[in-house]
């Protein structure tokens, strides 16, 4: 039993991708069959996780050192159940967005699967060059996906996250060469167990570190996220955002804490923190300038994966959970309001904050799914956010590094200033809304769906905390 | 339904309170304890019964208004919700224990407070000032945030009871308590705060009256009431209080009488009505708790009816400025006849509540000496001025203009107020008791021996409050006296007061904003730079926080190395020349160089295969290259081939930055020989077991069958991402 459900996540969106490629009628009923399955094996892998601790499959029944191993932790069994739930949310959005475009629906479909099993993947496996291939697979799904429609902006945009993409999985290639070089293995657990300090082992570390903060879109790398990001089409805007940098970002956790711990010094960590402390203010800033309701969502995106980076400086078990934690509500906040932003685009012609002067008349279901998922990114108590960034405060007091209270503080506050300036345009009355499109069936929902479990992380936070707590590296922050 | 939780608040309070505390987070220690103590009482009472009235008058006001405004009636379920929300909201600010909690409830109003301040959305203005009531208060509201994580640093807990019995004075409770405190006076809109308030009048009248008398300003009032047993214990938080209730006082009352329109008036009233409540928690002690509590009763019947009452007056003549109304007594007696008695207890005349309230107030300023009881009788004597301005100005006099009549729903909750002003001044006793209570919570101690009654004896009280009376007669009549000055002072207060600071403020963090979006969008997006120096600076860091005691070693060189080292020499002679040459065939021709020499140099290195992958790659990059550039008209290419360079210097910076960090840490990390052994030897071994004749074969299709697959699909994505891009949806 745990074999398969450790291998379904991976095994069956790839599974869907080919067969979405070939039968392309029945690609919305594959597809949410598929996100019915995973959904299911998740959720099971998650309480075996919880039962019995972390779970480890060999896949062909290969040993680790030869073979790949995938496993499943605290953190990969949280991860899953993101990408799990976000990934659904996603299908049923996209068969509703794209259901006037059948030319694209057909590539989306099959790259959609392929860029969600990717995920999985990188969630599940515990091989650094699996690992590798992983990366390359979701990125490259994730520029076709961008690129799509084919419109001017988002091919621009698409060229350069391809750039920036192939970069960043080419310095982690070279860390990975670095420390097969230096220890003939490929295995995380085993890396981890004779890691030692020395040159090959830094630069393997710098090399993997920077590749994956410039995939991460951390500031100040993070300059071709904001186009990309608000010029794809709306479910994918919805995936890179709340799931693809997630990706990159979990990979740099694992590896940071199975991988490195005994080359990592604390002024590393510092510098990430730091890195991300920046992130928050500088993404923030910008966002408050946007006049274009998309690019503001994605500016915020940079400003909330600053959030993420903190942990590295503060290093409890408290801030490790709180990063995570907020990795997890940011990603269902943030996928609910690129749906729902997507929504009054289409129907209203563009994302001009102008032209969506009262829509908040036309389309309430959609403006309240973006207030709520901006309460979670405002980090206002009750919701996701809240209980994120309170494990980072409280770490940061404890670890007497005020500054991160200030800044974490303060970027709420500028979440506040930019999310209520677009608000403020949604919800302000204005006679004539100029309705080009009825919203499909079913989006509306959809994102208000997602806003509320957003909110709803906050209320119920201590099972997944606990979950969390499986295989944490820094030790369990529950006594 | 207002009336209802009224009724369940009163129940609550005679059937002795009770409590609510159970984990909310237990993982992150936060709780939800909530408790129905005298606090919470008075204020649930306050919120839900002043609420009710509020309401009874909106269900006649809001269509009215709404069709003054030509909006759809249907927007009026929008209001009810609001200050439903507000109401349930500030019922659970009253209730709870945990400074957490008190922030959640906190935000809550706020919110609520934005979208009623905000009703008339289509209005600049409006939405203008409930942004700025949402960002004072939200801002500072942080300010409570971090004052509550102090605490819980150094104590670990959030319920303020525990606090309570926890802290000792010290610079400790003097920051945190502070922080709290100024949150607090933010919402109360106390100087130096007290901008956002007269702004707020842009809401609808009702909105006002709730937010002035029960809500929203009197929740800033309630928090320092929560956690005045905190506050209590530093000299110096109490004389910070006074001195800013003094000035709140002072700066209130003076413009309050400058104000021609009523709203005006009415919002510097309550600025400084607050100020007085402020005042008294500064001085303290017994008197000033229960004083404070007793103090915001008066002031809610008081001013919630005095609002209205503007509303009313408003609607029937469709003037908004005093000096447009007068001798409206004459047509609407009832209406005259409620607000003035609700006027008088604003004034503090006798046998209305208001004469209590003054009471204390004099009561307890005297307990510290005769300077506070100068204040006192000079705070006083303004309240008496301009609510004699209000009222007169109002109902006296001569007629202006017309009145239509005006429907009974909008005067009835105005006479109830009006009426439980004047029953307050004969039967205070529930008053009292309600006051004691709350006052005894903030205290935390008992409060036996204040009685509230009428002393027909020359006690010092007494003597002040007729000297109020003179006062005030005596400011009413020299009007003509002081008017210049004290409107030089209220202008003055627009020129330069905090409200500058507030617009200045935004006005540099948009300018910022746009500063910084100049510099990423124009200055840096599109740059190879953007990725180069940030990696360069990031690897080089990496290195310097890594610690550099790697050695840079240099190997020995042998004879048999230097086809190689040719190799190496051609490769970079080959990059180096990329910089120069201008026309791009050249330019490619180049480049290929450079990629053949590093194929050379891997066959070198022993890995002929290699090298014949690297080689053939080149070609094919060659060829398609030139085949594109073939694509492009001559013309173009020659056009393009012409442009100088620029900046130069800053490029060759940039590439020796990003190169010399590559380059060291090549170097460190080749310095470092491996002698660790690999997994070859168990490949080979295994080999059999999986059934084939090489390891290579095994490798693929065995042990690391997963990548394999990943990699035949990244194959299948590219070709799929192509295709998507060359159809762009044109084939079906």
């Amino acid at each position: 039993m745990t074999g398969s459900a450790i291998v379904v996540p991976i095994m069956l969106p790839l599974l869907a991708a080919t067969l979405t490629f070939f039968f392309r009628r029945g690609a919305i009923t594959m597809s949410l069959l598929t996100a019915a399955g995973t959904i299911a094996a998740v959720v099971v892998l998650s309480l075996e996780v919880m039962d019995q601790g972390p779970l480890s499959y060999t896949i062909g029944g290969w040993d680790a050192p030869l073979g790949i191993e995938l496993y499943a932790d605290g953190l990969a069994a949280v991860m899953l159940l993101m990408s799990a739930f976000v990934g659904t949310a996603i299908t049923v959005y996209a068969a509703g967005y794209f259901s006037g475009k059948p030319a694209v629906a057909r590539h989306f479909w099959p790259l959609w699967m392929f860029a969600w099993s990717s995920l999985n993947v990188i969630f599940l496996s515990a091989d650094i060059f699996n690992l590798y291939v992983g990366l390359e697979l979701m990125g490259i799904s994730a520029v076709a996906l961008l690129t799509l429609e084919g419109e001017r902006d988002a091919l621009t945009a698409g060229m350069r996250y391809l750039l920036v993409s192939l970069l960043g999985s080419l310095a982690y290639l070279l860390g990975v060469a670095l420390l097969y070089g230096t220890f003939g293995v490929l295995a995380v657990q085993e890396i981890g167990e004779q890691m030692f300090p020395s040159p090959a082992t830094w630069t393997a570390l710098a090399l993997v570190t920077a590749g994956m903060a410039l995939k991460t879109a951390l500031f100040p790398l993070h300059f071709w996220l904001p186009p990309a990001h608000s010029s794809a089409p709306s479910p994918v805007s919805a995936l890179l955002s709340a799931l693809v940098v997630k990706g990159s970002f979990y990979l740099l956790l694992r590896l940071w804490f199975d991988v490195f711990p005994e080359a990592v010094t604390p002024a590393a960590g510092q510098l990430l923190g730091i890195l991300g402390a920046a992130a928050i203010v500088w993404g923030s800033i910008l966002a408050l300038v946007q006049r274009r309701l998309k690019l503001l969502v994605a500016y915020s995106t940079v400003a909330q994966i600053g959030y993420l980076f903190i942990l590295f400086a503060l290093l409890t078990p408290e801030a490790w959970s709180g990063g995570v934690y907020h990795a997890l509500s940011h990603a269902f906040a943030k996928a609910a309001m690129f749906m729902a932003a997507g929504t009054l685009m289409h129907a209203l012609g563009n994302d001009d904050l102008d032209t969506l002067d009262g829509s908040s008349e036309r389309f309430p279901l959609s403006v309240y799914a973006f207030g709520l998922a901006g309460i979670t990114l405002m980090g206002l108590p009750f919701s996701g956010g809240f209980t994120a960034k309170w494990l980072l405060l409280s770490a940061a007091l404890e670890t007497g590094q005020w500054w991160y209270v200030t800044v974490v503080l303060f970027g709420g506050l500028l979440a506040a200033g930019y999310l209520l300036r677009a608000l403020a345009h949604l919800l302000t009355p204005t006679p004539t809304v100029k309705v080009q499109h009825e919203p499909a069936r079913g989006t509306e929902a959809t994102a208000l769906i997602l806003a509320c479990v957003a909110l709803l992380l906050g209320l119920v936070s201590a099972p997944i905390l606990e979950l969390l707590q499986v295989g944490a590296p820094l030790g369990s922050m529950i006594p | 339904m207002a009336a209802l939780a009224f009724a369940a608040a009163l129940y609550g309070w005679l059937a002795g309170g009770g409590s609510v505390d159970v984990p909310w987070a237990p993982t992150l220690d936060l709780r939800f304890a909530v408790e129905l103590d005298g606090l919470a009482v008075l204020y649930s009472l306050l919120a839900t019964g002043i609420g009710f009235l509020v309401v009874v008058y909106s269900s006649r006001y809001i269509p009215l208004h709404l069709h003054h405004e030509h909006r759809p009636p249907g927007d009026a379920v929008r209001f009810h919700f609001f200050i439903l929300m507000f109401m349930g909201s500030m019922v659970g600010l009253a209730m709870a224990q945990d400074l957490i909690l008190i922030f959640l409830f906190w935000d809550l109003t706020a919110i609520a407070s934005y979208y009623l301040i905000g009703y008339d959305a289509h209005q600049e203005e409006s939405r203008f000032s409930a942004l700025m009531a949402l960002l004072v208060t939200g801002i500072i509201a942080v300010l409570l945030l971090i004052g509550a994580l102090v605490f819980y640093a150094a104590y670990g807990t959030f319920s303020v009871p525990e606090l309570a019995g926890l802290t000792e004075p010290g610079l400790l409770l003097i920051v945190a308590g502070g922080l709290i405190a100024v949150a607090g006076l933010a919402k109360s809109a106390q100087v130096p705060f007290q901008f956002w308030l007269p702004r707020a009048m842009a809401a609808p009248t009702p909105v006002s009256a709730y937010l002035h008398s029960a809500a929203m300003v009197a929740a800033g009032v309630l928090l320092i009431g929560r956690v005045y047993p905190l506050l209590q214990k530093s000299e110096f938080l109490l004389g910070a209080l006074t001195a800013i209730g003094v000035g709140s006082i002072i700066v209130g009352g003076l413009i309050a009488l400058t104000r021609d329109v009523l709203k005006q008036l009415l919002a510097y009233s309550t600025i400084s009505q607050y100020g007085y409540v402020v005042f008294m928690f500064g001085m303290g002690g017994k008197y000033g708790a229960m004083g404070a509590s007793f103090y915001v009763i008066a002031h809610a019947l008081a001013k919630s009816a005095l609002f209205l009452t503007a509303g009313a007056v408003t609607e029937a003549t469709g003037e908004k400025q005093l000096s447009r109304l007068g001798g409206l007594a004459r047509p609407m007696p009832l209406l005259a006849a409620s607000s003035g008695a609700a006027a008088a207890g604003l004034a503090a005349l006798p046998l209305s509540i208001g004469f209590f309230k003054d009471e204390v107030l004099f009561a307890s300023a005297l307990q510290r000496g005769p300077v506070f009881a100068g204040l006192a009788l000079m705070a006083a004597t303004l309240t008496l001025a301009y609510t004699w301005r209000f009222w007169t100005g109002i109902f006296l006099g001569e007629r202006r203009g017309e009145a239509r009549g005006i429907p009974v729903a909008l005067v009835l909750p105005i006479t109830v107020l009006g009426v439980l002003v004047l029953v307050g001044g004969v039967f205070v006793s529930p008053f009292e008791e309600l006051a004691r209570a709350a006052g005894e919570v903030s205290y935390a101690a008992a409060i036996e021996d204040v009685e509230l009654a009428y002393h027909l004896d020359a006690r010092p009280e007494n003597l002040l409050a007729l000297a109020t009376f003179a006062l005030g007669a005596l400011v009413v009549l020299s009007r003509p006296v002081w008017g210049g000055v004290v409107a030089a002072f209220a202008r003055l207060g627009e020129r330069v007061g905090p409200e500058r600071v507030y617009r200045a403020g935004l006005k540099e963090l948009n300018d910022f904003s746009t500063w910084v979006h100049q510099v990423e969008v124009r200055d840096t997006r599109g740059r190879v730079a953007a990725i180069l120096v940030p990696a360069g600076i990031l690897v080089g860091l990496g290195l310097v926080a890594t610690g550099t005691s790697g050695v840079y070693r240099f190997g020995g060189f042998v004879t048999e190395d230097f086809p190689l080292l040719l190799a190496l020499i051609g490769a970079t002679v080959a990059s180096v020349a990329t910089c120069f040459v201008r026309k791009h065939v050249t330019l490619v021709l180049v480049i290929s160089a450079a990629g053949f020499s590093i194929a050379v140099s891997y066959a070198f290195f022993g890995a002929p295969d290699v090298a014949l992958v690297a080689v053939l790659v080149e070609t094919l990059i060659t060829l398609i290259l030139l085949g594109t550039l073939k694509l492009i008209p001559f013309e173009v290419l020659r056009r393009g081939a012409r442009i100088p360079v620029q900046y130069a210097t800053a490029k060759v910076l940039v590439a020796v930055l990003a190169g010399g960090f590559m380059m060291a840490l090549s170097w460190a990390t080749l310095s470092q020989t491996t002698t660790e052994e690999n997994a070859a030897e168990g490949l080979l071994e295994l080999t059999p077991e999986a059934h084939g004749k090489d390891a290579v074969t095994v490798i693929l299709a065995d042990f690391r069958g997963l990548d394999t697959m990943g990699e035949i699909s990244v194959v299948a994505l590219v070709l799929l991402g192509v295709a998507t891009l060359l159809w762009r949806g044109r084939l079906p």
